[in-house]
């Protein structure tokens, strides 16, 4: 039957609820960053220690920086607030389509030094935080889209080690992506 | 002296300047890499073998489809929308995978025979094939394939295909489990029949020809229509069949005691149905008589309709459903929608009293799209009057797409009716935990 007792839970997205857990991420340079639970879950790592037991409400992170790892909680912190409730009961077939409205934000989030950018990515699989991922490798695609290979090396300062023979081999190998 | 600090210096400055220009990209795993390569379109990846030694394969890790035609001269290069590619064209540097899927984006521009290589692309190892043809394409000759594919997924979207055509490709797919037919012309009657063998999930939607859609699987677990009515439907001997999903004008006309239906109505433990915007001028929400559902466990409702229009009538699918656990209802609110003389009629039109029908198991209702207008005020009620065993009332108040369609002051005063509203219902029905969404 009923419970005799009522609560009734008012949740504004927008605000912190209080009485959520925290958990700590340290960086290899040892800065502490406490963040909600449900915020560092974002990362399946991170997810799988905590369900492990292991976590110790401090969880060192040797692999990712400071800089970077404020980086990457910003990103948590932005698509959790934004992630909805509800999962689509019938397949994209029968319901509209929605866009991304982290869009921009998206965008604005990668305008950033290719260190940086290479920094985001190998946190982002080390942490394995697939939409970070993906937005990160979408970047560097896009930064190699429409480029000739000489365009591509000065871009990513890649020395071509070929020799001249070598390279006209492959050239020849899949000429067909050459035509 | 003079020396050492400027060799110093140069060294410090060589130092300085080869960290800036480091070679990052060639450094990331080759994982990341193929994850990059794929995103490019497939010739600028089989191009990056050229970059240094380390890209010589990196792109072969990608499979990607392209299909050389050696008749006309234009080969067609397949640009992927999601996943994997395949090739072809270097048949002997490809490297298999276990799950292979493709994803076929084709613009007909030329005259090359989908036929063709649709089938020859279930020749190599294809487990998901997901076909999108912007332009309607017609799938018409029965093209002999081969035994045995291993596809296990086919999505079919705005590719013109006869029943008998799908069926014969079914046919032949032993392996398939999910089918999903989306937007196709040219069917009008879809038979199948014991093909293929393991079929759990099949979905039609928006098919505007079916006429006689007659489904006879004895694995099949999922079942969902989305469109106008058809003629005939038919679902024999489909023994596990638990979940239904019946959604556009058909909704309007559904018989559940029909023989269309009839057959595996005390199987189902999940319905969801999905009232569309064509539906919203019916006079009756919802119209049909109910046969007893004694095995459904949750309802989701998704219904579009107008300010004023009374919920009520949806209970009697709570009191259809004695064991109903969870009940899940999201509303689209037209507020432009005038109603029509008959429909204000319908308004008074009390079928029963709730309360006179206490449901002893539903624990949980989730309703999202609460305006805390009358109409939806009265219906709370009704169903705490219904649901005397309520553990869960969740009420989102915050709906799909009004904030992006009016105002924000309209919006807002809106949301505050809303909240005070579903405070005060919260307030008048103790004993149940409430989550007010906002």
């Amino acid at each position: 039957m009923a419970s005799s007792s009522t609560s009734v839970v008012v949740s504004n997205k927008e605000k912190e609820n209080k009485n959520t857990k925290k958990v700590t991420l340290k960086s290899s340079d040892g800065e502490s960053f406490e963040v909600d639970e449900s915020v560092a879950m974002e990362s399946q790592t991170i997810k799988h220690i905590i369900e492990d037991g292991c976590a110790n409400n401090e969880i060192p992170l040797p692999n990712v920086t400071s800089g970077i790892l404020s980086r990457v909680i910003e990103y948590c912190k932005k698509h959790k607030e934004a992630a909805g409730e509800s999962e689509p009961s019938v397949t994209s077939y029968t319901s509209n389509s929605t866009t991304n409205p982290l869009t921009e934000w998206d965008t604005e989030f990668v305008k950033v030094d290719q260190n940086t950018l290479f920094d985001l990515i190998l946190a982002a699989n080390y942490l394995d935080i697939k939409g970070l991922l993906d937005l990160t490798c979408k970047t560097v695609a896009d930064m190699m889209k429409g480029k000739t290979p000489q365009e591509i090396r000065e871009t990513f300062h890649i020395k071509n080690d070929y020799t001249p023979e070598e390279e006209a081999e492959v050239r020849k190998e899949n000429q067909w992506a050459f035509e | 002296m003079d020396n050492r600090d400027s060799i110093k210096k140069r060294i410090c400055h060589s130092r300085i300047i080869s960290l800036r220009l480091k070679d990052r990209i060639s450094q990331l795993p080759d994982e990341i890499l193929t994850n990059i390569l794929y995103l490019l379109p497939v010739k600028e990846a089989t191009r990056t073998s050229v970059l240094s030694c380390r890209w010589k394969n990196l792109w072969t890790y990608v499979p990607s489809l392209i299909i050389k035609d050696y008749m006309s001269s234009p080969e067609i290069e397949l640009r992927p929308v999601r996943k994997c590619r395949f090739t072809l064209d270097v048949f002997r540097t490809y490297n298999p995978s276990q799950e292979l899927t493709i994803l076929l984006d084709y613009d007909g521009t030329t005259s090359r025979d989908v036929n063709e290589w649709i089938n020859f692309a279930m020749e190599n190892w294809v487990k998901m094939l997901d076909l999108n043809l912007e332009q309607y394409y017609t799938i018409e000759k029965k093209f002999p394939v081969m035994k045995d594919f291993p596809l296990t997924k086919l999505f079919l979207t705005e590719v013109n295909v006869i029943g008998e055509v799908l069926e014969h490709y079914v046919s032949n797919c032993p392996f398939l489990e999910e089918l999903y037919v989306s937007s196709s012309n040219s069917l009008v009657n879809l038979r199948l029949v014991d093909q293929p063998p393991k079929l759990s999930i099949f979905q039609v939607a928006h098919c505007s020809n079916l006429e006689n859609l007659e489904i006879s699987a004895p694995n099949l677990v999922s079942f969902g229509y989305v469109g106008p009515k058809i003629k005939n439907m038919t679902l024999k001997h489909v023994p596990l069949l638990s979940k239904v999903a019946f959604g556009g004008k058909y909704c309007e006309s559904i018989e559940f005691d029909s023989d269309q239906h009839a057959s595996y109505l005390s199987q189902l433990k999940k319905l969801v149905l999905y009232f569309t915007k064509e539906v919203v001028d019916r006079t009756l929400l919802f119209p049909y008589k109910l046969p007893v559902f004694c095995n459904l466990k949750k309802v989701e409702l998704k219904v579009h309709t107008y300010l004023g229009q009374s919920l009520l009538p949806l209970i009697a699918l709570i009191i259809a459903s004695p064991l109903l656990k969870i009940f899940s209802l999201e509303l689209e609110m037209d507020y432009s929608h005038k109603p029509s003389e008959n429909e204000k009629l319908v308004e008074n039109y009390n079928i029963w009293k709730a309360s006179k029908h206490p449901h002893q198991c539903l624990k949980k209702i989730k309703w999202v799209g609460f305006d805390g207008s009358g109409s939806h005020v009265d219906f709370a009620k009704d169903l705490l009057d219904v649901a005397v065993s309520l553990k869960t009332f969740i009420i989102d108040t915050v709906y799909p797409n009004i904030a992006l369609s009016e105002d924000h002051a309209e919006f807002i005063k809106r949301w505050q009716i809303a909240v005070v509203a579903a405070c005060k219902i919260a307030q008048a029905h103790p004993g149940i935990n409430y989550f007010i969404d906002c």
